[in-house]
């Protein structure tokens, strides 16, 4: 199976995409994924991109995108986007494609879908059009969750409809049974890491591009890779030496400083990072008029939860205004705790049960409350028969 | 942006004039790289060493303070391409040149002194400077910029010996204030997000020998074509310790680091020292040794693994049959890199398909074939590295032309640098072609036809070398060159 055709079916098996098409471009063209609209391949030719990528969202993240590009061009507040999108610019004309991808990696035409052009190939353009669909989610349903919260309720009802029909496809508490023991060998932990991501990707925790994993032995830490798949973790975890006498890490998750930091002040021996959806969304709502405000990515003061996992703000891997600086410290009196904007950090001592389990229950917290403050805005706005 | 003035001197009379390149030429080559390309190009007769900087020198955008270097290379025939860090670049900008071209043959040996116009006498302490290493005799002498920076590569020291030229002063500009614009934030927090640059292990804080460990447990360090044994992994950068940052201006990463005085080593220095046997405890001085001496560590390395002497005896009295360097692993007559090609093929069709001879920094395929950015490939697979490796070649001759360092490409693209200075990542990548495609149309005319892109002989499995062919044949085919 080619690269072209796993990354279809990525995107099609875990729900994402109704269609994806890529037409790559090298001494000659090819298509993969169906048949290419005339525009998709005049867009093709006109950017002469290696790789375009075309994805047709699936329901419910269809409309959610198209909520979100009503305004055009959009900005979401969310990490990966603030980190690696930027924005993303919205158009109803397929014309208009080559210009906004000359500018930016990928592109929401109204109505049709998104389109990533990527120089680096199947890979890389399949991480794009995840991120778009991830971001404009995101969006749409921190917006809607905001203003409902502040009594100012818009799109409460495509919001309700949208969050039922993601429930019925996405929500799963069944948890499975992880492997025990781990600590035995190096082969035990390696297999119990790429067992838990696995299980954290098919719960619909996690987008299998991002999230992170690490186990914390003697004088190693064992962490997956920067740019793997939690779903494929198979040789690609590094073993970092906790006395940072090897730079072996150079390729390791950035946020290793976070996790060797937690492994330093806490006695926990795993950590899983996910990226649930709702999870994200809820740590973005907040009804307070700080001083703060627009900075509370990585300078939020109010304590806030989602659920029981206490909200911090930080931006990705170093810096100061890093997580390094605020999550390790939070994570000492809780076992899961809440990126602002981000994901969920869990830890557990000793197997990835109990940090899955935490995992599961923090998004689940994050659904109820998310719903409740739909249905109360509901209610409250509803004028009486 | 930029200043509109080439200051052009001629070291034969002694005198001075000012070019104005066309609108037309920034648009199409940008600025440093694109620009001194340009000037080669149109001046290859007189044999002129150039110097540009960009429109982002002096902006105090991130890792904006490299100054771009080209001449014929005096060692091969073929193109000298490089660049390097310190105050000269931003200098050269603040008193109203994008470039410097130098030409001719002074009659006795000459500083250039620019400071509110141009003499010749001595360089004023602390001025921005460039100097040639003291190894007057080798082909492939380096410079020293500032008294700590160098090129990736020698041979500029040696056009300044032969041009009676000892150093190149300029009066420094103040160190510029960082933007305060969405593009600068954009481009620190991709920066603090990549574990390469800003994290524990990273080249922030470790140098650029953090990449040591990585190329040991890739098993791709110089001793696998050397066919030496394999250095230790524990005498690593690590075990350097805590060192002081050095920034080479404007930047956030700081990745030049110094201890005691000394500088510390850059991967291939440091890999190579390593793979040819120098004790670990020697490397720092042995690589400060060359640093002055203006001693290309990488061919020094090469000369020694081919001849068997005592490194130390080798480096303090360079036989004169080594004067042009070694010969065994050569492209276009340049030494391989310290990334054993058969490990990294991406790399290794770069070796062969730059311009400048066997080098790393033009398709930098260590990106993403060893450090996993922007995504991971796969290192033993040389298929669809030719589409990537065009890319990359463009996006990295724009890169050189803003300037932007090239280890800020670990984590950063065009598109925040296009923003950084108000146009596309698409406009500036079609730029990059033409800056790439201009250095080919320079090496033909210096006889250096396409059968001169391929590797040594021997260094890849046959199965590789077959894989290996039809791939570089696509290359050429893409880059429309056959
Ligand atoms: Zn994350
Ligand atoms: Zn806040």
């Amino acid at each position: 199976m080619s690269l072209y055709d796993k990354y279809i079916n990525k995107l099609k098996n875990q729900r994402l995409a109704d269609k994806a098409v890529y037409v790559v471009t090298e001494d000659r063209v090819s298509v993969y994924g169906g048949d290419a609209s005339t525009e998709l391949m005049l867009a093709a030719q006109e950017l002469k991109a290696y790789c375009l990528l075309f994805v047709r969202p699936a329901e419910p993240f269809m409309t959610a995108l198209e909520e979100a590009a009503k305004d055009g061009e959009f900005a979401p507040n969310d990490s990966e986007t603030r980190t690696f999108l930027h924005t993303v610019p919205v158009t109803d004309n397929f014309a208009e494609v080559p210009s906004a991808l000359k500018r930016r990696k990928a592109v929401f035409v109204r109505r049709q879908g998104i389109i990533t052009a990527a120089p680096f190939g199947a890979e890389q353009a399949f991480i794009f059009a995840s991120s778009v669909l991830f971001s404009g989610f995101v969006k749409f349903f921190s917006d809607t969750g905001e203003a409902a919260l502040l009594r100012n309720p818009c799109c409460t009802e495509t919001a309700l409809k949208l969050f039922d029909k993601y429930i019925e496809n996405f929500h799963r508490s069944d948890l499975p049974e992880l492997s025990k023991d781990i600590m035995r060998s190096d082969e035990s932990i390696l297999s119990a890491m790429a067992q838990a991501g696995r299980a954290t990707v098919e719960l619909g925790l996690v987008d299998s591009f991002f999230g992170n994993i690490s186990v914390c032995k003697g004088k190693n830490i064992y962490i997956s890779r920067t740019g793997s798949s939690l779903d494929e973790l198979d040789g690609e975890i590094d073993v970092c030496p906790t006395d940072e006498s090897a730079c072996t890490g150079l390729t390791a998750s950035s946020e290793l400083a976070s996790h060797r930091r937690i492994y330093e002040i806490t006695d926990k021996r795993v950590i899983l990072h996910a990226h649930p959806r709702f999870s994200v969304i809820m740590s973005m709502i907040c009804a307070e008029k700080c001083e703060n405000r627009g900075k509370c990515h990585y300078a939020c003061t109010k304590k806030r939860y989602v659920g029981s996992s206490p909200i911090v703000p930080g931006e990705v891997g170093n810096g100061p205004r890093a997580m390094v600086n605020t999550l390790p410290p939070a994570m000492k009196d809780n076992d899961s705790v809440t990126v602002y904007g981000h994901g969920v950090f869990t830890v557990s001592a000793n197997d990835f049960n109990d940090a899955l389990r935490l995992l599961t229950e923090t998004e689940t917290a994050a659904l109820k409350e998310y719903q409740s403050i739909l249905l109360a805005s509901q209610t409250s706005t509803r004028s009486p028969l | 942006m930029y200043a509109g003035k080439i200051l052009c001197v001629n070291l034969t009379d002694l005198s001075f004039s000012i070019l104005s390149p066309e609108n037309s030429i920034y648009d199409k080559y940008i600025g440093g790289r694109g620009l001194c390309g340009h000037l080669l190009s149109t001046h290859l007769d007189s044999n002129p060493l150039i110097f540009c900087n960009g429109p982002l020198t002096g902006s105090g955008y991130q890792t904006t303070a490299r100054c771009a270097v080209m001449h014929i290379n005096p060692k091969t025939g073929g193109i000298f391409r490089s660049d390097f860090g310190g105050r000269f670049a931003a200098a050269l900008k603040n008193e109203g040149y994008d470039g410097l071209m130098i030409t001719g043959r002074a009659e006795n040996p000459v500083s250039l002194v620019i400071d509110n116009g141009v003499r010749f006498g001595r360089v004023t302490d602390d001025f921005a400077v460039v100097e040639a290493g003291a190894h007057s005799g080798i082909n492939w002498c380096s410079i020293l910029s500032d008294g700590f920076f160098t090129t990736h590569r020698g041979g500029t020291g040696t056009m300044m010996h032969r041009m009676n030229l000892i150093s190149i002063g300029i009066r420094p500009a103040a160190e510029p204030q960082k933007p305060d614009t969405s593009a600068y934030e954009d481009i620190e927090r991709l920066i603090n997000a990549a574990p390469s640059l800003t994290g524990r292990p990273g080249i922030g804080r470790f140098g650029t020998a953090a990449l040591y460990d990585l190329a040991h447990a890739r098993n791709i360090l110089p001793n696998v074509f050397f066919n030496l044994p394999k250095p230790d992994a524990h005498t690593n950068a690590c075990a350097i310790g805590e060192t002081e940052s050095v920034s080479c201006g404007s930047c956030t990463i700081a990745c030049r680091k110094r201890k005691n005085g000394l500088r510390i080593p850059e991967y291939d220095g440091f890999a190579m020292l390593m793979s040819v046997g120098i004790p670990f405890d020697k490397i720092i001085e042995t690589y400060n040794f060359c640093l002055k001496q203006g001693i290309d560590v990488i061919t020094a390395c090469h000369c020694i693994a081919q001849s068997g002497m005592d490194a130390e005896e080798f480096l303090h009295s360079i036989p004169e049959e080594f004067y042009n360097g070694a010969d065994r692993f050569t492209v276009k007559g340049i030494e391989l890199p310290a990334i054993a090609p058969d490990g990294a093929l991406g790399a290794a069709l770069g070796y062969a398909t730059s311009p400048n001879g066997a080098d790393w920094t033009t398709a930098m395929a260590l990106t993403h074939e060893i450090l996993r950015k922007p995504v991971p490939t796969d290192r033993y697979s040389v298929e669809g590295k030719a589409v990537i490796n065009i890319a990359y070649e463009n996006a990295k001759a724009a890169a050189d032309s803003l300037p932007v360092c090239r280890y800020a490409l670990f984590a950063v693209s065009l598109e925040e640098y296009a923003k950084a200075s108000g146009t596309t990542a698409a406009h500036l990548a079609d730029c990059g072609n033409e800056i790439f495609m201009n250095e080919i149309s320079i090496i033909r005319r210096l006889g250096f036809g396409m059968e001169t892109d391929r590797l040594p002989d021997g260094l890849l499995k046959p199965e590789q070398q077959k894989a290996f062919d039809s791939e570089l044949k696509k290359y050429h085919r893409m880059r429309g060159l056959i």
